[in-house]
């Protein structure tokens, strides 16, 4: 189990080195002088202020020179500094990094406390209205883009209803009301799309594990119908959802994408965009390396979570 | 069966697997030694039986005859040439003459062929016939094998399991091939089905004068068909005779075991015979003793089993054995250079 | 297997939704009513009556015409960005497969490399440093996808391979390419029809996605997802310029969901996903 865990480690090493370089790259070979495409077409006919950019985005120096020092950077978290507001990328990262987290983690917990009780109950009453009820549901939450989802629910909870605010953020320190009550509404969406995907396969391998062998065994035994449910089958679909979750990471993260940009929310998602749309480079590039680090180390572990939880797993990773 | 030229030959063939250890720095790797230095030899026009309990090697070395695993070490000698060392187009060239007979009849045909094209397969990889004579020469091809031409459009689920055997034996002869390795081709098959392949193949061996190489663990099967016969055991050959003698007067405690394990329908001449049995755990093929492979089960096993292993040693003629039992009066034998 | 398709009712909805809309992409410059980029600055966003039917954009553009060409650069990409997904993908995990050894590490870990990103950041990350517009969508939606593709072949090949009739195959002398092509391909192409209807949708996604954020079609050009996200500004004061969009797009991508649910039932009813 040691040896497993150091070679998951080396090998998560080994690939956040790689999204790093190739992030470091993308910048050297993109159409078109990086500097002059930052400065615009008028200050960019200037060839003072263009050698002065291209120094700046460090783009004066040759390739393996650049790339260690961006590497030394890297590692110490240096990503230099924003082109368009002068910021240091990492302060401006930092800063955003836990509004996306948070807003990610709620979202989960959301589509975890609607999509497991919706699946188990569609299992158990299979074929009623209920079931197809929360099947066409959960189609919808899995065939519409999360943007849409976003648009109607503030359509519906915010302009008709006028329940809850539409954007803007305030913090958890200054009004934890307020703060949670803006929160809803993002977080909400992202969770609708994930709950529809929870929920499926909750009810289909519910479905599964209570038409087993096993589980007629216990019926015939005699067990409490109760008991049988919720400790037996339960245990099965608790890793059929952390196999969802792990699948669904990248809808999660491009979940916070589209929604921190629907919302106006200040995450490092919505940042991403904004310095797209500056052609802010430092930004970008520290942005995607930072998310897609994140994106690895989640996913590392979920990896041991589920050899944990899965008793085959864990015969076949010995 | 003497005096026939010698078709295959095969010398100190060895294939290990390595075994995945998950240990990131260790480079103890371990094997499984599936074939362990296997020599033997098949005359022209003979069934020589290769006889063995599942997981004993034999499939892998059939597998190795006929190149679909390359071997560790070890030559192939076939029809005069060195198997081992073809490569390429002259490899597949060669491949028309030694044809395999697969154990499994619900495996071993492509299900999205129609019965035609799965014969015709081996017509159209060589370019040999085209249009209506490769219809004629498929249509003959199934006759031989006891089908008539209605079978062509059929796809192989339509067809029982013995139909489908009849299909890859013809699959198999199309090209004339001189040897034709029947790897546990009648194990899958119900017992009555499997008397009529026997005989169908022993009607085509006459008939195409072919050499056959029949695989088997069930023993009643390899008496039936075979001349010769050799038994494995954990990767080595332990035993090779003529069928006769084989059955008659074993001499490898672990062919004495293996033939008195065969049910004997006359429940007298059941409870007369003499039981050699095995006791103990069976090695694990990754780690076999120092010396003999049976040497933790043999009820004779005497000290020398457990330090060295046996050779494979002539005791009479034709008769070669691997065992210690037998070593003992080395004046007047000599190592086999005749298998 | 025709039959089996022609008996699932879904299937058959879903895949003549699929047909029409792709039929529609190729007739629509010649049924669309108004020219989908002609500004009329005196009628902006009016709702429906004789002339647009569906009403007016903050353009005073035709919205059902831009619905209607719309539909081209989402169908473009996601099917351009499939095709070369299957192809590549399936090609590079069968040969992985097939070869093991050193073209099987190189081929599984650089689709490793790719899968380490989430979709839509890789595809964010060209778009930032190359530019939107079609083709580079198709290139880095195709790439991204590429490994699912190469997976499912991988393995399918390693299974298949040991199967006794490609055994046979290459004991009666074939050689790679036809042991490859016309033996061990068909025999793996269920599951890889399977994850295509499964990309589409996700190319669909990806890319109405980008095109919400401004980053994808290249505007004016239409696109449902860019008309989304324009009109998203406008929500409160018309909002069926933001419905129509909205719910032309989800259908087509749920269409396209239940008829890879539906060939799921059709090709491999051993697994239950429902």
């Amino acid at each position: 189990m040691k040896h497993d865990i150091l070679i998951r480690i080396v090998t998560i090493i080994f690939q956040v080195f790689i999204v790093v370089t190739i992030v470091f790259s993308a910048i050297r070979f993109m159409p078109g002088d990086p500097a002059v495409l930052v400065l615009g077409t008028e200050k960019g006919a200037d060839p003072e202020a263009v050698a002065e950019m291209r120094k700046t985005l460090g783009l004066d120096q040759p390739f393996l020179t650049q790339y260690i020092d961006w590497m030394k950077g890297a590692v110490t978290l240096d990503f230099g500094q924003s082109i368009f507001s002068g910021i240091d990328v990492t302060e401006s990262i930092m800063e955003r990094l836990p509004k996306t987290l948070e807003l990610a983690f709620l979202a989960m917990i959301l589509a975890i406390i609607i999509g497991v009780p919706l699946g188990i109950i569609a299992a158990l009453y299979r074929g009623s209205v209920i079931d197809s009820m929360v099947s066409a549901l959960a189609a919808v939450g899995i065939s519409f883009p999360v943007y849409i989802i976003g648009t109607f629910l503030i359509l519906l909870l915010s302009f008709k209803l006028n329940l809850l605010p539409a954007s803007g953020y305030v913090s958890f320190s200054e009004n934890p009301l307020e703060h949670i009550q803006r929160m809803i509404l993002p977080a909400l969406t992202i969770a609708f799309g994930l709950a529809s995907t929870i929920a499926r396969m909750t009810r289909s391998s519910m479905l599964e594990v209570l038409n087993k062998d096993f589980i007629r065994t216990l019926r015939a035994k005699g067990l409490n119908e109760r008991k049988i449910i919720f400790k037996h089958a339960f245990r099965n679909a608790i890793i059929a959802i952390i196999t969802i979750i792990g699948l669904e990471l990248g809808n999660l993260i491009g979940g916070t994408v589209l929604i921190e940009y629907l919302f106006n929310y200040p995450g490092l998602s919505s940042l991403l965009i904004q310095s797209i749309n500056n052609r802010d480079y430092p930004l970008i590039q520290g942005s995607i390396i930072i998310i897609a680090t994140i994106y690895i180390l989640i996913n590392l572990f979920v990896e041991i979570i589920y050899g944990l939880v899965d008793p085959r797993t864990r015969k076949q990773n010995r | 069966m003497e005096g026939r030229e010698t078709i295959l030959e095969v010398k100190n063939v060895k294939k290990y697997f390595p075994i995945q250890n998950n240990v990131l720095f260790n480079n103890n790797t371990d094997y499984v030694k599936a074939v362990d230095d296997v020599s033997l030899s098949i005359r022209k026009g003979e069934t020589f039986g290769l006889v063995g309990e599942s997981g004993c090697g034999k499939s892998t070395l059939s597998r190795l005859i006929t190149r679909l695993i390359e071997p560790d070490e070890g030559e192939i000698i076939f029809d005069g040439q060195d198997f081992v060392k073809l490569k390429g187009k002259s490899l597949r060239k060669e491949r028309k003459k030694i044809q395999m007979i697969f154990q499994n009849p619900y495996e071993s045909l492509n299900p999205r062929m129609t019965i035609e094209d799965i014969i015709g397969s081996s017509f159209d990889i060589h370019g040999i016939a085209k249009g209506k004579i490769r219809r004629k020469k498929i249509e003959e091809v199934l006759e031989k094998v006891g089908l008539n031409s209605k079978f062509l459009t059929r796809y192989p689920h339509e067809l029982s399991g013995g139909q489908r055997q009849r299909i890859g034996i013809a699959r198999a002869i199309a090209l004339n091939p001189k040897l034709i390795i029947c790897d546990e081709s009648v194990s899958a098959l119900d017992v009555s089905v499997q008397s009529q392949i026997l005989n169908l193949l022993k009607d085509i061996q006459e008939e195409f004068n072919l050499t056959y190489l029949f695989i088997s663990h069930d023993l009643s099967v390899i008496k039936n068909i075979s001349h010769r016969i050799a038994v494995m055991y954990l990767g080595k050959i332990v035993e090779i005779s003529d069928a006769d003698t084989l059955y008659e007067s074993p001499m490898h405690p672990y062919t004495k075991a293996l033939l008195s394990s065969i049910p004997i329908p006359d429940p007298e001449a059941s409870f007369q015979r003499e039981r050699i049995e095995l006791i103990g755990d069976i090695p694990s093929p990754v780690n076999p003793p120092k010396g003999c492979n049976l040497c933790t089960r043999c009820p004779f096993a005497m000290p020398v089993c457990h330090e060295r292993k046996p050779e494979l040693i002539e005791t009479e003629k034709d008769h070669i054995v691997a065992c210690h039992l037998y070593t003992s009066n080395s004046e007047h034998m000599k190592e086999s250079t005749v298998l | 297997m025709i039959k089996k398709m022609l008996k699932n009712k879904v299937f058959v909805v879903c895949f003549l939704i699929f047909i029409s809309i792709i039929v529609l992409s190729l007739i629509g410059p010649w049924i669309a009513p108004h020219n989908p980029l002609e500004i009329n600055s005196s009628k902006v966003l009016q709702p429906g009556d004789s002339e647009n039917i569906l009403g007016t954009d903050e353009f005073g553009r035709d919205i059902l015409s831009r619905l209607i060409i719309g539909i081209r650069p989402t169908i473009t990409v996601a099917l351009g960005a499939t095709s070369i997904a299957f192809v590549f993908g399936s090609l590079l995990g069968m040969i992985a497969g097939y070869l093991r050894s050193l073209p099987e590490k190189l081929i599984m870990r650089s689709a490793d490399i790719i899968l380490s990103f989430p979709p839509i950041l890789l595809a964010l990350l060209v778009v930032g440093f190359w530019g939107g517009g079609v083709r580079n969508l198709i290139l880095i939606i195709g790439i991204v996808y590429m490994p699912y593709f190469a997976r499912l072949a991988y393995s399918s090949t390693i299974q298949v391979k040991g199967l006794e009739y490609v055994q046979s195959e290459i004991l009666l002398g074939a050689s790679h390419f036809r042991v490859l092509f016309k033996i061990i391909f068909p025999n793996i192409l269920s599951p890889l029809i399977i994850q295509s209807s499964l990309t589409m949708a996700a190319a669909i996604l990806l890319e109405s996605g980008l095109s919400f954020l401004g980053l994808g079609i290249i505007p004016p050009e239409p696109s449902w997802g860019q008309m989304i996200g324009e009109a998203r500004g406008y929500i409160f004061t018309y909002p069926m310029y933001v419905i129509w969009p909205s719910l032309l797009l989800g259908l087509t991508i749920l269409s396209i969901n239940l008829l890879g649910d539906s060939l799921r039932d059709i090709l491999d009813p051993k697994i239950k996903i429902k």
